[in-house]
């Protein structure tokens, strides 16, 4: 079934088609979600609310981009939002704490490993994800795009509404604060 | 850190493959469909909204302002009575003393 058709039919409500859809985006969409929010179960939480996303507002979705780019759209400003939260949090649990409130402090696993990680470059990769959680958002997601769903120019920029060049420039920068950053973390 | 372990860091991602979600996914979507578009959850989400909850405020603000004009003006129409009946009942006396006085008046002659 092409694309065009599947939309067309979830539109019409076929619990077949968005079946389809789950099936063919869902580790797309879970690998995403996890390379930003570096958690499995906030990662499968949120791929799930990308497709319930998905389901009620198709009727949205007007088919000038590709679904894939819909997709990650939503994902990635899921995954971003759930950031947001989760510092907002941290951020208000250390306020309660400081007035002596039992209050919890959730914070990201200090070291995460991506499981599809090669095994010998497991380590280096933990430190990479590290530096990749101190970039600003923009080149933050440019960079996860590019390097862990492999995405060429042309589709970042779809799916982060920019263009080329700009998509460009922000991993340009996005390499040079990385390398500025690895060099001070070990200094 | 070296340049060269450096750029190895960098190169970290190389070859990386996806992650894959649990199985039974489009299941556990399904059921959170169904949990989102119980009565409940449809009538929180409506509230919650920003736009919804602003204009609630707003009405709730409009009838206690309406409510505390309304009691103002229920205490002034009483005051108002109250005073008219005062006035009323000090003319009634003296209209009554006036009376009295006038049949005094008469009786003496």
């Amino acid at each position: 079934m092409s694309e065009q058709i599947l939309v067309e039919e979830l539109k019409r409500g076929s619990n077949e088609a968005f079946k389809t859809i789950v099936d063919t985006y869902q580790d797309m969409i879970y690998n995403t979600c996890l390379s930003i929010v570096k958690n499995e179960e906030d990662a499968e939480d949120l791929a799930q609310e990308v497709f319930v996303q998905v389901y009620q507002s198709i009727h949205t979705f007007k088919g000038e981009s590709k679904l894939s780019t819909w997709l990650y759209r939503i994902a990635t400003t899921k995954s971003l939002d759930h950031e947001r939260k989760k510092k907002r949090k941290k951020r208000f649990g250390f306020i309660k704490s400081i007035f002596g409130e039992d209050a919890q402090v959730e914070v990201n696993p200090p070291d995460f490993n991506h499981p599809g990680i090669l095994l010998d470059k497991k380590e280096k990769a933990t430190a990479l994800f590290k530096a990749v959680d101190k970039l600003p958002e923009n080149q933050r997601i440019a960079f996860i795009l590019s390097k862990i769903e492999g995405l060429s120019y042309q589709e970042i920029s779809e799916v982060m509404e920019t263009t080329v060049s700009a998509v460009e420039s922000l991993l340009h920068r996005a390499k040079n604060n990385l390398r500025k950053i690895l060099e001070n973390s070990n200094q | 850190m070296k340049t060269s372990e450096i750029e190895e860091i960098l190169n970290s991602f190389d070859g990386i493959t996806r992650a894959k979600a649990k199985p039974f996914m489009y299941t556990r979507v399904m059921a959170r469909l169904q949990e989102e578009n119980s009565f409940w959850s449809r009538t929180t989400r409506i509230l919650s909204r920003p736009a919804i909850a602003f204009i609630s405020l707003v009405i709730i603000v409009l009838i206690n302002v309406f409510s505390i004009i309304k009691a103002n003006s229920i205490v002034n129409e009483q005051e108002e009575i109250t005073s008219f009946v005062h006035n009323t009942s000090a003319v009634e006396v003296l209209q009554n003393d006036n009376f009295i006085l006038a049949v005094n008046d008469v009786n003496t002659y």
